[in-house]
């Protein structure tokens, strides 16, 4: 029974042109969204010629700081002349000698304030290039002062040096390294899967079960067949529609990776990567980078906490649109429906809000909450799995309390799906709902 | 044979149904009738085992009705509809698969019923193409696309127009003579009168009236008279303002009128003789259904304080 409805709730809107438009459409819209982004971002700043690099006169500063400016702006950066003034170097932006005019401050002063540099153009250059701009002169302001003061680059650059600090838990059974912070970045990007799931498709669930109300057909359908199966029924149909346009989207996001690498395709560039990767493979430098990649991840563990973020990834799925399922039955009308759908999203954010409580602790409490909790479970156990400090029983009791809570909220759901789903022209009163769950 | 028996059915403190009992036979039709409010959609959800009594209990040929008899029921509801999303054939063919079909003889059913109905060219159509009343045909396909041993229609002919009205009231007849047990549940009396053989009233939740039809007419007499005659009628005035009759018409010799209470057939027969100088048609009559609808669900509430729903 539950495969007919299964098969026809999926047919039915896998048939629909409206499916396929969204499903068509949303690669190509990220992928318009994509170029269109590159094109303005990339601004419409002159060029020179073929090199494509932007054409700078500057003033100020002397034959090191030019020299520096060069070797730190890079390719993007063609520094044509020195202005003479500032009104020579203005007029030959004007003229389209130049495509700008960069004015540098005086590299000697250092006067505790921020030194300005100027630049004057006719046409904007885009952020990106202002940006690196940016970066090229304060690097070659640093360099020239460093040079001033006698300190080599090298002892500038070992300042510099950001300082580890691995954290070691010391038990009974030996010395392991915490890997808390990691652990919540990933319970955080799978809470953020969970959620864009969750919003997606069970959105889906409430839409399909409010049309099974609005369309009148609730009644008849249920002279059929228990209104449990027909709710999972339509959550199975959400999971599977969702699953064919992901791997439609897997499908064309590769068709289109392979195009682009295909037209990019430099033989040089290629054997430029070739030589790198090889090189990369023989270096000790690599070798003892590898092995720390290996002992860091703990691949068991990854292949451990992988595994359960895919069977758990289902039942937060069961979990979460049982309650869109729930809330479809109280509502004919999406207008109706539009605050119930914040009701629908709330665990979904609750589960965000801990792990990025788990991220900002770098683990902890909330972590550690969060691997019990069953709205965020799904998300948090693996992630506490991938940091290996869950004991084996914390392991069996987070799944025995996403079971239990799985089971209860299908249930209650199954209840009020039942309950409201005959009740015509109106929304169910809290009475009602009372009712519903525990009279009727 | 469909028993239902003392069934009742709460909703938090209203009482929806209240130890309703009856019976519908094979190859019978029986009128559910009742005012609005008065627990036939809870009862008939009862039947379908959409809902469950609080107590009773519903039988279908001596077996309880649960999932296995579900499947041997056509339900046509009286809020009804049709996916928009797909197709008649599609609908058709998926309520019959729920019912139990396989694809193939639900595929077969679908279309011979499509063309039992008239509606074959329809098949590919999604309802939207459909007119109000081409979507009712394909609701009564629905109820019908399993061959159910019990089929209910809760309002069918609302809508339709008299060709198909008629072309309904004939597959109805049909199914009937075919020994299918139907409930049909109506407003409309005349259509009642026409198809049903036994009715069940019910009001505020109870069961008023139940049985044969021509016997729950007997039962309430031969309570409707006609007449004509040459002469003066103020005499049937005088009797109407002494509240032993209802006049219903009366004109240019020619009178209806409704006996009450304390006034039988025989007396009025003897005024009128006495009274006109010539009466030359005199005929008593059985009540209608609107008449005894009326009377019954009247005295009903007359009688009960707080109606249920």
């Amino acid at each position: 029974m539950l495969r007919i409805i299964l098969l026809s709730e999926y047919l039915r809107t896998v048939k629909t042109k409206a499916y396929w438009l969204v499903t068509l459409l949303t690669p190509l819209f990220f992928l318009f969204a994509g170029a269109a982004f590159a094109f303005f971002a990339a601004g419409d700043s002159p060029s020179d010629g073929d090199s494509g690099a932007y054409r700078l006169a500057v003033l100020g500063g002397d034959e090191q700081t030019l020299a520096a400016l060069g070797e730190a702006a890079g390719q993007d950066f063609r520094f044509l002349s020195s202005a003479d003034n500032l009104e020579g170097g203005k007029q030959a932006v004007l003229d389209g000698g130049v495509d700008a005019l960069l004015v540098l401050p005086d590299t000697a002063a250092v006067d505790g304030e921020a030194p300005a540099a100027r630049l004057h153009v006719r046409k904007a250059p885009s952020l990106l290039q202002r940006s690196r701009l940016q970066n090229a002169i304060a690097n070659a302001l640093r360099d020239v002062r460093l040079a001033a003061f006698d300190l080599p680059p090298a002892v500038y650059a070992a300042m510099e040096e950001r300082v580890e600090l691995a954290v070691v838990h010391l038990t009974d059974e030996g010395e392991r390294r915490a890997g808390g912070r990691r652990a919540a970045v990933l319970g955080c990007v799978i809470a953020l899967v969970l959620m864009v799931v969750t919003v997606m498709y069970g959105g889906n669930v409430m839409q399909m079960v409010m049309e099974e109300k609005s369309s009148r057909m609730a009644e008849i359908i249920v002279s059929s067949v228990r209104p449990f199966e027909l709710m999972l029924g339509k959550i199975l149909a959400a999971a599977l529609l969702g699953a064919t346009q992901l791997l439609v989207w897997a499908v064309v996001g590769s068709l289109f990776l392979g195009i682009a690498l295909a037209l990019a395709a430099d033989p040089d560039a290629v054997a430029e990567l070739a030589e790198a990767a090889k090189a990369f493979q023989t270096s000790g430098d690599a070798k003892a980078g590898a092995a720390t990649v290996t002992s860091n991840l703990q691949l068991p563990r990854l292949i451990a906490a992988a595994a359960l973020a895919l069977v758990l990834l289902p039942v937060a799925f069961l979990l979460h649109a049982s309650i869109f399922a729930a809330l479809g039955a109280m509502f004919e009308q999406t207008t109706t429906a539009q605050n119930a759908i914040l009701v629908g999203l709330l665990p979904a954010i609750g589960s965000i809000t801990l792990a990025g409580a788990a991220v900002m602790q770098e683990g902890g409490r909330a972590l550690v909450f969060g691997s019990f909790f069953p709205f965020s479970s799904p998300a948090m156990l693996p992630a506490r799995v991938l940091a290996g400090d869950m004991p084996a029983w914390q392991v069996v009791l987070s799944l025995a309390l996403l079971a239990a809570s799985t089971f209860a909220t299908v249930w209650l759901a199954g209840r009020v799906f039942r309950g409201s789903l005959l009740m015509l022209g109106k929304v169910p009163t809290f009475r009602d709902l009372r009712i519903i769950l525990f009279e009727s | 044979m469909l028993e239902v028996q003392r069934v009742t059915k709460r909703y938090g403190r209203k009482l929806a149904v209240d130890g309703v009992s009856f019976v519908a036979k094979p190859g019978r039709v029986l009128g559910l009738l009742g005012p609005n409010g008065a627990g036939k959609t809870s009862t008939l959800r009862m039947i379908t085992n959409i809902t469950l009594p609080d107590s009773g209990e519903v039988r279908l040929d001596g077996q309880r009705v649960g999932r296995q008899a579900q499947r041997r029921i056509g339900y046509m509801p009286e809020d009804r509809g049709l996916y928009r999303q797909a197709s008649v054939i599609d609908q058709l063919v998926y309520l019959a698969r729920l019912k139990g079909l396989s694809a193939r003889a639900a595929a077969q059913a679908a279309n011979d019923w499509l063309a039992v109905l008239e509606a074959s060219d329809w098949r590919r159509k999604r309802p939207r193409e459909l007119s109000r009343g081409m979507q009712q045909k394909v609701q009564f396909a629905l109820a019908l696309v399993h061959a159910p041993r019990l089929l209910i229609l809760d309002e069918p002919f609302s809508g339709l127009d008299p060709l198909n009205s008629a072309l309904m009231e004939r597959v109805i007849r049909q199914r009937k003579e075919a020994g299918t047990i139907v409930i049909f549940a109506s407003h409309r009396m005349e259509q009642v009168e026409d198809l049903c053989d036994e009715i069940c009233l019910l009001a505020n939740g109870r069961v008023l009236l139940e049985g044969d039809l021509a016997e729950v007419k007997r039962r309430f007499g031969r309570n409707t008279v006609k007449l004509e005659f040459a002469g003066d009628d103020s005499f049937l005035q005088r009797l109407a303002d002494a509240g032993r009759v209802q006049l219903l018409r009366c004109a240019e010799g020619r009178a209806e009128v409704r006996l009450l209470d304390g006034c039988s057939s025989a007396e009025l027969l003897d005024i009128a003789r006495s009274q006109t100088s010539d009466l030359h048609h005199y005929s008593a009559s059985y009540p209608t259904l609107r008449e005894i609808f009326v009377a019954a669900v009247g005295k009903a509430e007359d009688t009960s304080p707080q109606p249920a729903g």
